[in-house]
């Protein structure tokens, strides 16, 4: 039981409310003679003799009764008395705002239980947060319950994964000093084992949001993409890509195959269906993958789009960004090693242009200014401290830069120790940052004499150097909301709001394109078997009271109205002084 | 003003009611009163509350006091930190104080902090938050900043200052930092760094795959100022290698080389130990290791007794060698075998001892597989094994040469040559100039000599070594014509003369103008022949038939010539010189070295490798590699190359035969052919490339495929999962699985990975306790959180922390709303209405009548 004014100014109003009401008792009728003319004027004569001065005697103890309940009812809820349990619990209400949550009205319904719930918890103990792609405070304790209604005015779910577990997990980051209740309203729970893992004092439960039976029926057979990524193709052409993409169907009815489009033009291919899975539980949901082999690309926007619709549609259609696969544009200075240049030929990824053909790498002698300000691969004279120098931007780790290229270049191959014999003088790596990459290498090194051109690691060092200087990845590409992308520094949304990851992988919370640094582009879409299949909104340990709230203020008023049109009658009735 | 419940409001319409019932009142104040309570109960029920602007700015401050955080002198105290920051706010402003604390601090130190701002400045919220574990020191910023976040709630104002020496535990604050710029909450930030040089480990990493047997990298990263410091990294008690004279003056990385211990899974402890060290509790971490299985070696030899159990000991725990040299007629077996060989060997094996469909087999592992092949070969194999134009061949690095070796079969030559009458003049010179072709075709080693009949038979010169050119040519020279013709004792001395003669070849020259007496030639020459002994007949001089010549050569199973005149001489065929392969082993103690680069010989010596005792001859492949190499001529000993998705290793010798005889007895003979397997193994790519990482109480397992075909990946945990499922992996893209799933961060995951198709290939995963976290005072400097950057992109300021006032500003609120509540001042307000109505009812009245009248 608590109240705003807390314990002791509560208790001192009754005994407050108790005195007055004390004295006003003992204002009683002296008695005294009165002549009246006639008894047409007693009523009168009763109405003027009333109590005037205190007497000593202490009468009608029911009707002080009476009188200090009623003041002290109004106290009550002056004080807006608590007395329900929660009041000594901390109350967390997360809000669902996922991709579940987007079919008909089960948002606006889960806020309307929210907004009813939260009157009835402790000010100072309920905190309400909406889960959607940043699940943010929608009421801070202490906060006016009208607070919730005015942030959620105008708000939707979204097309996203449940966050309710981002938000638990953060919100449970703080030390509590008392036991918490966590209400969950929506269809998304927290995995069973973050469930089990919960402080002993840490209550979990969840309300369910009722929805139209049509509306339950059509998220039974809902049917939505829940894979769609890239790899490069199996045939082993550099510029083309495998694609995957995998439907998954909740309850019966045929799979049918996503309609693809590039660049919002029909493909006009159709997809290899290949093998069904069905996930666990008696009502499991079924998925289909689907492959398209050897697709070619050039940094396209591929579109996986579902035919029909039903009552998700986040789920019904999933882009990506396919990789720039056309050949790097390579400017080679002349008089320059003929292996480099032979390499190259032999590359299907790289291709000598012209310095003025907008070159995206360009090849040349350390010092010279040959094509611009590129990405270079600059052979130096032997001055130079390293045999191997590599060139990465702000940001990046110069240290794990080099090491990762230190194998992908071939250079644990090369016979260093001969050459090193050869040259007389220590063959070594370094790395540091600059304005853009580069690959410094002595170009004594291509001299037939030493064996690094011939040797199995040139052509390696060549092609891969060159790929890691324009930027080109190998990877393999699927960007479900909620995934973790390393390596990114910076991501622009399609805003062109920027993003900072701090040091920290990059996450998309949100479906959109974003840029990438590097010149990457990744379509982050839901792909959310779970939202999809619908598993889980079925995994609640436990529904929340039948009773949302009670929040006794009201009835304290009611009470007291009532108690008052009591006393008044009696008091008409002349039963009390 | 806005009613929450405003249905009750329909209540004031019976308000009339108070009036009539339950009679008139005629006490009109009284009424009034009475009213006025019912109405302002009516009121507070109906929940009026007034929505305006104006709501307070919400100000949070982040105050790190984990134990990485050593303050300058000249730095603030925390309690001073809060009540400048709060004396830099706004008076009305809400704040908030989330605490980083170290687990080991005690809960009297937190409340004397908010006592002691407390008696001074109003903090609205005090926020601390829980450290990981009790068995760890963290200071989570990621965690500070979201609970932050969570403090301002949304369309509020406010801002967030970092007060920290930005040595977080974790970086996963991209999210929280990215809700607060996207709401434009400017982060300020008060750096309370100071440059530590207590030396102290702040990282320790391994490569990607540690096998045993194999050496492993452990880099370990020291930050600090020391010198002549020991790096030890032990495994439980084993102590796996130790480093000495470590320095160190900021940050520096140490890679560490180390044989790993038994394949499961170990805790790898590094350990510096540093003179005067301030803090020597940061001078040791640890972290958990999967160790893979050893290589798996076929081995196919079969000249070698005992050959596995020695290769087995040569290469040491790293390999496990199992020996098919036995199976190899077994189709089922062997291919059992190859599926889950890492390298198959095949040691000085004929090729006949090979079957054909073993061989496919071997090279479709090695292209599409990756399995490397290790081919060796003395005298069996290589030398006369028979793998020229095999499927084994095309594979290898080096092509065998086959010398030949030209025979000139020893012969003795019995020239009988007609010196009768008939043969004066042009004849005679004819006949000699005949013999001395045919002496000439003659070797050194060949035998001569020379009958002449002119009546009767003599030897000119008896049969001796062709060698002796000038007496044969006197003996020839001596010769002249006259007397009579008899050829047939000419013949029988030849004969008889031949027969105790040792030489390959024998044969009989009879240089005659076809002028001699008849006789019994035939069965005499056939007996010449049936003892190998040909006879051929040259008719010498014109004018004469040589049929009785030509019937003799046939006799003699020899050949009929005809040299009419000196232009005209004929070419005599006397033997039949003939070639043989010679055999390519050489058993001879030649020097060889090493080439090839660092990543074939890592830290062993090659430098001065022992002599061989004996190899195969070859030559090295336009694409192949050449490792080692005789000094003489530089034949290839040891190449390799790459063929389809694998390798084939050749060596020219018997690796535990008598050709590296001399190797067996060099201690490093083992870990050069355990480093020469295990290359050649590399190409044997296991089905996925697994990777297993872990941010905070999320887990995450990806496999992307490395073959070409349709093979799934699984991962099953290897020990007592508590409750744990073994997750699903997804596939996300063509060949990439992934599967994520909650696990407490101070759980230990240890998991096995296979693939469908190659259920042998079995790949161990292990994600340790606070995995991705770092120690609470063994934070990687380079790795703190960038002030500068977090406030330039925020809007916010690097504050100085020796400042008396914080230049705090806050975002702008979108839709700042406040909300007051009315209701209660109704009820309160009923309140008093009714203590007025009592007091109305029991007060003394204006008037004072003593009479009515």
């Amino acid at each position: 039981m608590t109240t705003s004014l807390g314990f002791v100014a509560t208790l001192l109003g009754l005994a407050a409310i108790a005195g007055v009401f004390f004295l006003l008792h003992r204002l009683r009728v002296r008695h005294r003679l009165v002549v009246v003319d006639t008894t047409l004027f007693w009523k009168q004569a009763i109405e003027d003799a009333r109590a005037r001065v205190l007497v000593q005697r202490f009468r009608h103890p029911w009707v002080y009764a009476l009188l200090v309940t009623i003041g002290g009812l109004l106290w009550l809820a002056f004080a807006r008395l608590d007395v329900s349990a929660r009041s000594a619990r901390d109350t967390l209400v997360l809000l669902d705002a996922s991709a579940t949550m987007t079919s008909g009205d089960r948002f606006a319904s889960a806020c309307e239980i929210a907004e009813e719930l939260v009157p009835s918890l402790g000010v100072e103990r309920r905190h309400v947060i909406l889960c959607d792609e940043r699940p943010r405070t929608v009421l801070a304790p202490g906060e006016h319950a009208r607070l919730l209604h005015e942030r959620l005015v105008g708000r939707e779910a979204r097309g996203i994964p449940p966050t309710v577990e981002r938000a638990l997990r953060s919100w449970l980051g703080r030390m509590r000093e008392r036991p918490c209740d966590v209400v969950v309203i929506g269809d998304s729970m927290p995995a069973s084992e973050v469930l089990a893992a919960l402080p002993s004092d840490v209550r979990l439960s969840r309300v369910d949001v009722a929805s139209s039976s049509a509306s339950a029926s059509t998220r039974a057979s809902n049917q939505g993409i829940t894979a769609f990524g890239y790899a490069a193709a199996r045939s082993g052409s550099w510029d083309r890509v495998d694609i995957l993409a995998e439907v998954t169907r909740a309850g019966a009815g045929e799979i049918s195959p996503p309609v693809l489009t590039l660049d919002g033009r029909a493909l006009g291919r159709a997809f290899e269906r290949r093998g069904e899975t069905r996930s666990s539980g008696p009502d499991g949901a079924r998925s289909v993958r689907f492959y398209l082999n050897d697709l070619a690309c050039s940094g396209e926007s591929l579109e996986a789009r579902l035919p029909g619709g039903d009552s998700l549609e986040a789920d019904d259609k999933a882009t990506l960004v396919l990789p720039d696969r056309r050949k790097v544009r390579v400017a080679v200075e002349a008089d320059l090693p003929p292996a480099i240049a032979r390499v190259i030929a032999v590359d299907p990824a790289l291709e000598i242009v012209e310095a003025s053909a907008e070159p995206a790498v360009v090849i040349r002698r350390a010092g010279g200014s040959f094509a611009g300000d590129l990405p270079a691969l600059e052979l130096t004279g032997g001055a130079s401290e390293h045999a191997f120098f590599v060139t990465c931007t702000e940001g990046d780790d110069p240290g794990a830069t080099l090491l990762s290229l230190h194998t992908r270049l071939g250079l644990g191959e090369i016979d260093a120790n001969a050459v090193a014999t050869k040259t007389r003088r220590v063959i070594s790596a370094g790395a540091g940052t600059g304005a853009r990459r580069g690959i410094a290498v002595w170009s004594e090194l291509f001299a037939h004499e030493y064996n690094f051109v011939d040797s199995r690691a040139f052509p390696l060092f060549v092609s891969v150097g060159l790929r890691w200087l324009a930027g080109v990845r190998d990877d393999v590409g699927a960007a479900p909301i909620g995934s973790v992308i390393e390596d990114v520094q910076l991501a622009t949304t399609e805003s062109g709001r920027t993003i900072r990851t701090l040091g920290d992988a990059f996450t998309p919370v949100a479906a959109g394109l974003y840029g990438l640094d590097g010149g990457r582009r990744v379509d982050a879409t839901l792909l959310d078997p779970l939202v999809t299949g619908g598993v889980n909104a079925s995994k609640s340990p436990e529904r929340y009271g039948a009773a949302l709230g009670f929040d006794i203020v009201p009835w304290l008023l009611l009470l007291a109205a009532l108690l008052l049109c009591i006393e008044w009658v009696l008091f008409q009735r002349g039963r009390i002084p | 003003m806005i009613f929450l419940a405003p249905g009750y409001l329909w209540a004031l319409a019976a308000l009339w009611l108070v009036w009539f019932l339950p009679r008139r009142v005629h006490d009109v104040t009284h009424g009034v009163i009475r009213t006025l309570v019912f109405a302002a109960l009516i009121f507070a029920l109906a929940r009026p509350v007034s929505v305006g602007d104006g709501a307070r700015a919400r100000h949070v401050l982040i105050l790190d006091e984990s134990a990485s955080v050593h303050r300058a002198a000249t730095a603030p105290a925390s309690a001073e930190l809060v009540l400048r920051w709060r004396r830099s706010l706004d008076a009305a402003a809400h704040t908030t104080v989330i605490r980083i604390r170290g687990a080991k601090r005690s809960l009297g130190e937190t409340n004397a902090l908010e006592a002691t701002t407390g008696d001074v400045a109003t903090i609205d919220s005090w926020i601390l938050i829980e450290p990981g574990s009790v068995n760890r020191e963290s200071s989570s910023l990621s965690t500070a900043l979201e609970l932050a976040a969570m403090s301002i709630p949304v369309d509020a104002a406010g801002s967030v200052t970092v007060a920290s020496d930005g040595l977080a535990t974790d970086r996963l604050y991209g999210l929280a930092f990215e809700d607060l710029t996207q709401r434009a909450i400017p982060v300020h930030a008060i750096d309370l760094q100071v440059e530590s040089n207590d030396p102290r480990i702040v990282g320790l990493s391994f490569e990607d795959v540690v096998r045993v047997g194999h050496t492993a990298t452990a880099r370990i990263r020291l930050a600090g100022l020391t010198q002549g410091a020991r790096l030890v990294l032990e495994a439980g008690a084993e102590e796996l290698k130790t480093l000495e004279g470590i320095s160190c003056d900021g940050t520096t990385d140490v890679d560490l080389r180390f044989e790993p211990p038994a394949p499961g899974f170990h805790d790898i402890t590094a350990r510096l130990v540093a003179a005067s060290d301030p803090v020597p509790e940061t001078n040791r971490t640890v972290r958990r290791i999967a160790v893979q299985d050893p290589l798996r070696v076929l081995y196919l030899g079969q000249r070698m007794q005992g050959a596995r159990d020695k290769l087995q000991d040569l290469l040491g725990k790293g390999f496990e060698v199992v020996d098919a040299s036995g199976a190899v007629s077994d189709a089922n077996e062997t291919q059992g075998l190859l599926a889950s060989a890492d390298v198959v060997v095949l040691d000085d094996r004929p090729a006949r001892d090979v079957p054909a469909e073993l061989r496919a087999a071997i090279r479709d592992a090695v292209a599409q597989r990756g399995v490397g092949l290790f081919a060796s070969g003395g005298r069996a194999a290589f030398g006369s094994g028979g793998y020229h134009r095999t499927e084994i061949e095309d594979m290898l690095p080096i092509e065998f040469v086959q010398k030949e070796e030209k025979k000139d079969p020893s012969t003795t030559l019995a020239i009988i040559i007609d010196s009768s009458g008939s043969m004066v003049g042009n004849r005679m010179t004819l006949a000699k100039q005949v013999a001395r072709l045919a002496m000439r075709r003659l070797q050194p080693h060949d035998k001569i000599g020379i009958v002449e009949f002119y009546g009767t038979k003599s030897w000119a010169a008896p049969i001796q070594s062709a060698a002796n050119q000038i007496d044969l040519q006197r003996a020839l020279n001596r010769l002249d014509a006259g007397g009579g013709t008899v050829l047939m004792p000419a013949i029988e001395e030849a004969y008889y003369a031949l027969k105790n003669v040792e030489t390959r070849y024998k044969h009989v020259l009879v240089l005659t103008d076809a002028g001699v007496e008849t006789g019994d030639y035939e069965s005499l020459l056939r007996r010449m022949a049936d003892e190998g002994i040909t006879v051929s007949t040259v008719l010498v001089g014109p004018g004469r038939h040589g049929d009785f010549l030509v019937d003799l050569a046939d006799w003699g199973g020899g050949r009929y010539y005809n040299a009419a005149d000196r232009f005209n001489l004929p070419e005599l065929l006397l033997k039949k010189p003939s070639t043989s392969v010679l055999p390519a082993y050489r058993p001879e103690r030649t020097t060889v070295e090493a080439s090839g680069g660092p990543g074939w010989w890592g830290d062993l010596d090659v430098r001065e490798l022992p002599q061989l005792d004996g190899f195969v001859e070859s030559e090295l492949r336009p694409n192949a590699e050449l490792l080692v190499r005789t000094q003489q001529k530089d034949m290839p000993i040891l190449a390799t190359r790459l063929s389809g998705l694998g390798r084939v290793t050749a060596m020219m010798t018997e690796p535990l035969g008598p050709g590296s005889a001399s190797w067996a007895e060099w201690s490093g003979y083992g870990g050069f052919l355990g480093r020469v397997l295990a290359r050649t193994a590399r190409g044997a790519q296991p089905p996925f490339r697994f990777e297993i990482t872990r941010r905070r109480d999320r887990v995450r397992i990806e496999a992307t495929r490395l073959v070409r075909n349709d093979a799934v990946p699984h991962v099953a945990f290897v020990a007592d999962s508590n409750g744990l499922v073994a997750p699903e992996l997804r596939e996300l893209a063509p060949g990439m699985f992934r599967a994520e799933f909650p696990c407490p961060i101070d759980r230990v995951l240890e998991l096995e990975a296979t693939a469908d198709l190659a259920p042998n290939a079995k790949t161990r995963l292990v994600s340790g306790a606070f995995d991705g976290m770092a120690d609470e005072r063994q934070v990687d400097p380079s790795h703190a959180f960038p002030f500068s950057v977090a406030c330039e992109a925020s809007g916010g300021t690097v504050l100085d922390p020796a400042s008396e006032r914080f230049e705090i500003t806050a975002s702008v609120a979108r839709a700042p709303r406040s909300v007051r509540e009315i209701w209660p001042w109704c009820a309160l307000l009923a309140l008093l209405f009714y203590i007025l109505d009592v007091f109305h009812r029991r007060s003394v009245s204006s008037r004072a009548p003593t009479e009515i009248a």
